[in-house]
């Protein structure tokens, strides 16, 4: 069942049959066996194709960086959406917007992942006015930049925790 | 005034320059070398590039402006030269096209009188306001503003100048605003031979004089002369015809429509030729009314300075240059705007019911093995009620889902899965729904243009008189007054009036 080590903890969100069933998916979707999930292995479900948000999500999952999705990797990423704390699905979301996860969204960055959604229905020009305008109404300490705890600042009133709720595994 | 900076020196679109980060500074807003008067060029720039100005420092702009306004009579009298601008409507990036040298010309070395209608609509109101009281400021003697109909609570508060300062400021800051208006004059008579008003005449309205007699210190009423003098209308007709003197102004749902009979009538007794007002959007920018027949000079001259009002009009904003006696048109096109999302949304608010969104949806997609046979789930009203009751009662809900047999299990998980799918619908469509306006792009993001509007598109030949008839008949239901019912719940502060004789009037 790979790495029983780092699973006790996600224990605690999922049940042993749902552990036993994610188990049983992830292999499923490992088409190659290898007892990981690269990227294409993900962007080969069909409907994943048109979600221009699941290599971000994909990221996220990979926490040590090498480019695939192991069991425990996959296992963890889902316990946060999937369980009850709201500070994890905060932080989550915040991980969306920061790409190099060094803890900061930038400018670039938040441009970046807004473009992945608007596409084409803004030009490049005004997608940098909401940008540059989102920053520095957030932006409490001057940096330029929106830290975790700014981020939770501004968006305290859109109940991300219950946005991102997960059930039924 | 220090810009945004750029840290990780990622910003990706370098040649636009970011906003200044800070509000301005009291040192640089106030300069010595100005002696207590604002830095208007300074300001001009900052606002033009979206910079902020600090409650405090408006508060002392407000202030020192209200001192001027205070002092004016009901009824100011100037000579030309003299500009006189139109409706603004909160479109800033207009109104300094408007200032500049070859269309109303430099505030330092030309006189101006504003008809009103300065804040609603578009969503620079905060910076039309503060650019003009600053530049008043500065040339107290030479730059005049009188009263629109959206001077005022009940409409600020229907339209979008009472977000805008909730938004950039707080409750404190408009209701202060709000009391500033009531400032405002009401009438001018330019070169003792034309009456500028921001709406029209009044069957109340004999004389000037009459107009000195109100009390003008508080929220317009919704009838009589105060309230005819911003809202009444010439009538739509090319002899200014109308039966009797007056018509009851039904667009509006208050006031008056005035034809040649009436206007001849005060026109005369008062020894003027025309009557010069705004109030009313024009393709053109501006409309001769010529009731009188191509010779004379024209009964009415409506004046627009708003150009692709609301952004969808695509109108031509103009102003009035008097000079020697002679009246000029200047016109002027449009200029663009930041992009705003409606309502001043940030990014954060408007992306993330997207992204939750997607995440959800990856995930049960991942999730969910090949496992379908499910018809398709269309939202019904059960659907909607446990939506709600599950995000009420989330923790709960997910204690009660382990547990039970083998048997049980695999049920429970199907419908779940299937509960969540419709969960993922409803979302979907909640957000499409806030998200129809923001597709289009840059829409005007005042609240009450009818999203109809702008679907109906621009006709197959590119007409521009259609296109304005298309906007302003679906927009025209916003001409009219907000009837009570219709006007957010605030409570309307009655002041005393100074001179006392008159009783204060029931809201």
């Amino acid at each position: 069942m790979g790495n029983g080590q780092g699973m006790e903890e996600q224990m605690g969100t999922f049940q042993p049959q749902e552990i036993k069933r994610l188990y049983k998916r992830f292999q499923f979707l490992d088409k190659d066996g290898s007892g990981q999930l690269e990227p294409s292995e993900l962007f080969d479900v069909p409907e994943l194709s048109q979600n221009p948000l699941v290599k971000r999500v994909f990221q996220i999952f990979d926490k040590d960086n090498d480019g695939k999705i192991s069991f425990a990797e996959f296992i963890t990423g889902l316990s946060s959406l999937y369980g009850n704390d709201e500070e994890e699905k905060l932080k989550f979301m915040f991980k969306i917007y920061d790409i190099d996860q060094d803890g900061f969204i930038t400018n670039g960055e938040l441009f970046k992942v807004l473009q992945m959604m608007v596409g084409n229905n803004l030009t490049d020009v005004q997608l940098q006015q909401l940008v540059d305008r989102t920053i520095i109404k957030a932006d409490e300490d001057f940096d330029s930049k929106i830290s975790f705890a700014e981020f939770k600042k501004m968006v305290k009133d859109l109940d991300v925790a219950s946005k991102l709720q997960m059930q039924g595994v | 005034m220090d810009s945004l900076k750029d840290p990780a020196n990622d910003r990706q679109v370098k040649t636009l320059k970011p906003p200044p980060h800070r509000p301005l500074s009291k040192n640089l807003m106030f300069p010595d070398k100005l002696k207590n008067k604002p830095d208007w060029k300074l300001l001009k720039d900052h606002l033009q590039r979206e910079g902020r100005v600090a409650k405090e420092e408006l508060f002392k702009l407000v202030a020192d402006c209200n001192k001027l306004l205070k002092n004016e009579g009901n009824v100011l009298y100037l000579q030309d030269p003299l500009t006189v601008v139109g409706d603004i409507h909160g479109q800033y990036y207009d109104l300094l096209k408007l200032l500049e040298p070859k269309v109303g010309g430099n505030p330092e070395t030309t006189k101006y009188l504003f008809l009103g209608d300065f804040v609603d609509r578009g969503s620079y109101s905060i910076e039309v306001v503060i650019l003009l009281y600053a530049i008043k400021i500065n040339y107290p003697n030479t730059v005049y503003f009188l009263r629109g109909n959206h001077e005022c609570r009940q409409l600020t508060a229907f339209f979008n100048f009472k977000d805008e300062c909730l938004y950039k400021y707080d409750q404190e800051t408009y209701d202060m605003l709000m009391d500033s208006f009531d400032l405002f004059p009401l009438a001018c008579i330019i070169n003792s031979k034309f009456i500028a008003i921001h709406g029209g005449i009044s069957p109340d309205l004999k004389s000037i004089e009459d107009v000195k007699k109100l009390d003008r210190y508080h929220e317009p009423p919704r009838s009589g002369l105060f309230c005819d003098l911003l809202w009444s209308d010439p009538v739509d007709h090319d002899q200014g015809n109308l039966d009797g003197q007056w018509k009851s102004n039904e667009v509006r749902g208050c006031s008056w429509f005035f034809g040649i009979d009436a206007s001849m009538k005060f026109l005369q007794r008062n020894s003027l030729i025309s009557i010069i007002r705004a109030h009313e959007a024009q393709l053109d920018g501006y409309k001769m009314h010529r009731w009188n027949g191509g010779q004379d000079f024209p009964v009415v001259i409506t004046i627009f300075s708003a150009p692709n009002y609301c952004d969808v009009y695509n109108n031509r904003g103009a102003v009035i240059k008097f000079e020697n006696n002679t009246l000029n048109i200047q016109q002027f096109q449009y200029t663009p705007h930041p992009y705003l999302l409606p309502n001043f949304m940030d990014i954060f608010t408007w992306s993330i019911p997207f992204v939750a969104e997607k995440i959800t949806e990856m995930l049960y997609n991942l999730i969910q093995a090949g496992d379908q046979g499910d018809d398709d789930d269309d939202v019904n009203q059960e659907d909607i009620e446990q939506f709600k009751q599950m995000t009420n009662q989330n923790k709960q809900f997910n204690k009660q889902q382990s547990g039970g047999s083998t048997g049980k299990s695999t049920e429970k998980l199907k419908n779940k899965l299937k509960f969540v799918a419709t969960m993922m619908k409803l979302q979907k469509t909640l957000r499409e729904e806030s998200e129809s306006v923001m597709k289009l792009k840059g829409a005007c993001p005042d609240k009450r243009l009818p999203k109809g509007i702008l679907s109906a598109g621009k006709t197959a030949i590119s007409d521009a008189l259609a296109d304005f008839n298309v906007a302003r008949n679906a927009d025209i239901v916003n001409e009219k007054m907000p009837t009570q019912a219709q006007v957010p719940q605030q409570s309307i502060a009655i002041k005393k009036p100074s001179n006392n004789t008159q009783q204060t009037k029931k809201k």
